[in-house]
């Protein structure tokens, strides 16, 4: 699947922006705070539906406008898609092939895989980084995941307020219970089973740019730090309601759901079993964040018969040049890229990059120059 | 005139353009048709009431439905909502009695067992000769919700419980049903 070309309108710095694009390396060029990561985040949103920057996506209206527009025309295997949303300051509206749509429908459409300098907080944040990356890319890759993780989500708001009355009525609690624990072990059982698929590739991705010298393994933890192996709903479901047992007086205490999906983590240790979070060095953790996001780009190709799209922020200058040739060689030639630098020159010092269909384009003040 | 408008931009699914279009036609009618409107309004406000046994709506109590000698008095379907009644009345297959609960389990709502039609529910499982009870809230995280305590407060009594099955609509196309959805049909699918 690739984009061929991308209509903005007062989308952040872009008053009014058409652009086309090539099939495989596309460079954005110039200083600091022109719009690079703009045109990114566009793309970005044209697949996922909301911003990877921010939470409220109406900060991406232009300053001084009530709405925002987008348009992206896409190219795959079978038929061109067009993506659509517009953004007010209350709602969104998106549009796949001029029909009107719900958001989780747009999800999915077009996979995208991110690289951004945010990327490091996937191994050295808190769990919540690393739960947010598996249920974005689960989301791409497995349609009905949406639908259950929103379920799940909706049990857990309930349950929360539930716990928060003055008398909580046990035999109303004992419901939400029941409801947590199946929609709970629903979604845990498609994140074990994601990352049981996904992790070969991430570890091959691994050994690739490592040049084999470190092996990682992922694991998935869940309450109280147990660690989950690909286990059948069932024994989720009788984990989940022990587990709700043990935490019975202090929830009712607390006033707050202890156990579930919201608050399991993914370990990422070395084989010694060091976490990878606290003993690994920055470019070992560096190494990780480009492994498993070029795994997923495997997993994605693998699960979907196509590559997703790839969009680089401000990376180039993260990584040196083994990571740098590790991912050119194997991901440019085969995937549509987006690449956002300072500099044009950080791309010419890798001669092979000039085989590849690269368009430059020049960004300045919200304006755009093919250069 | 702003003072219609307002007063109708207040009904559900009623947004102020819309309530100014209405405002203008209503101003458009002649005097009686707009008497008729209002008394019509007022009228259904005073003479309709909540049935003293299943909670629907109705102009005298006991409603139509239970009074009615010729309903199968063995049966007893719980819904969430009057209008629930309304379409499974449409139907015409189901012949028993309901029992409406004003609503579904919700804490995000404010609404808990205590606020549902369920003490009267318990009063009329003790004092009839219900031989089934259907239970019909509707398929989303709070009717199933409510769905579960319902059995759990039932169950004691030793009664058969059921629920409405959920599967695919008539006249649909396998293709085009949504994996949940065919899923569940798929789970619920029966012999013949």
């Amino acid at each position: 699947m690739f984009l061929t070309s991308l209509e903005l309108n007062r989308f952040r710095n872009y008053n009014d922006l058409t652009i086309e694009f090539s099939p495989q390396v596309n460079i954005f060029f110039g200083q600091n705070a022109q719009g690079k990561t703009n045109l990114l985040e566009a793309i970005a949103m044209l697949s996922l539906g909301k911003s990877f920057r921010t939470k409220k996506d109406d900060e991406v209206i232009q300053w001084g406008s009530e709405t925002c527009f987008l348009k992206g025309m896409f190219v795959g295997e079978q038929t061109p898609e067009t993506i659509e949303i517009g953004i007010g300051r209350a709602e969104k509206r998106y549009r796949l092939n001029h029909q009107s749509v719900k958001r989780n429908d747009i999800l999915g459409q077009v996979p995208v895989v991110i690289f951004s300098p945010d990327d490091l907080q996937l191994i050295k944040g808190g769990p919540s980084n690393r739960r947010d990356f598996l249920d974005l890319y689960l989301a791409q890759i497995e349609p009905k995941y949406r639908f259950v993780y929103y379920n799940y989500s909706k049990v857990l708001q309930q349950r929360n307020r539930l716990l928060k009355e003055r008398e909580v009525n046990l035999t109303e609690l004992e419901v939400w219970n029941e409801q947590l624990v199946e929609k709970g072990a629903k979604v845990i059982k498609y994140r074990l089973l994601f990352i049981e698929t996904t992790i070969p590739y991430i570890i091959q991705a691994q050994q690739q740019i490592s040049n084999s010298r470190e092996t990682l393994t992922f694991e998935y933890i869940g309450f109280r730090n147990q660690v989950l192996t690909n286990m059948s709903e069932e024994d989720i479901k009788k984990l989940l309601q022990e587990a709700l047992i043990t935490v019975r007086h202090s929830e009712i205490e607390r006033r707050v759901t202890l156990i579930g999906p919201q608050l399991d983590d993914l370990r990422i240790s070395f084989e010694s079993g060091l976490e990878l979070r606290i003993f690994g060095s920055q470019g070992q953790q560096r190494t990780a964040t480009l492994a498993l996001k070029m795994g997923l780009i495997n997993k994605i190709k693998e699960t979907r018969d196509e590559y997703p799209i790839l969009l680089l922020d401000d990376v180039m200058s993260e990584f040196d040049d083994g990571r740098k040739r590790a991912l050119i060689e194997n991901l440019i030639n085969s995937v549509q890229t987006f690449i956002t630098s300072t500099s044009r020159n950080d791309f010419a010092r890798f001669a092979y990059i000039s085989d590849f269909r690269t368009c430059f384009y020049e960004i300045e003040r919200g304006a755009l120059k093919i250069g | 005139m702003s003072r219609l408008i307002h007063e109708l931009s207040k009904l559900p699914g009623i947004g102020p353009k819309t309530a100014q279009r209405l405002a203008f036609y209503i101003l458009g009618q002649p005097q009686e048709e707009i008497s008729k409107l209002a008394e019509s309004l007022l009228e259904a406000k005073l003479k309709i009431t909540f049935c003293s046994e299943c909670g629907h709506l109705t102009e005298s109590s006991p409603c139509g439905i239970c009074s009615r000698r010729n309903r199968d008095q063995s049966l007893l379907c719980i819904v969430e909502e009057s209008k629930d009644v309304i379409a499974m009345e449409k139907t015409k297959v189901y012949k028993g009695l309901y029992h409406v609960l004003g609503g579904a389990i919700s804490p995000l709502d404010g609404v808990g067992p205590e606020d549902l039609r369920i003490k009267e529910l318990l009063v009329r499982l003790a004092s009839n000769t219900f031989t089934e009870i259907i239970i019909a809230t509707n398929p989303n995280i709070e009717g199933e919700a409510t769905a579960l305590y319902l059995n759990k407060i039932i169950k004691p009594l030793e009664l058969k419980i059921t629920r409405l099955a959920r599967g695919l609509p008539v006249g649909g196309d396998l293709e085009y049903a949504d994996e949940v959805t065919l899923g569940k049909a798929f789970e619920g699918r029966t012999e013949i």
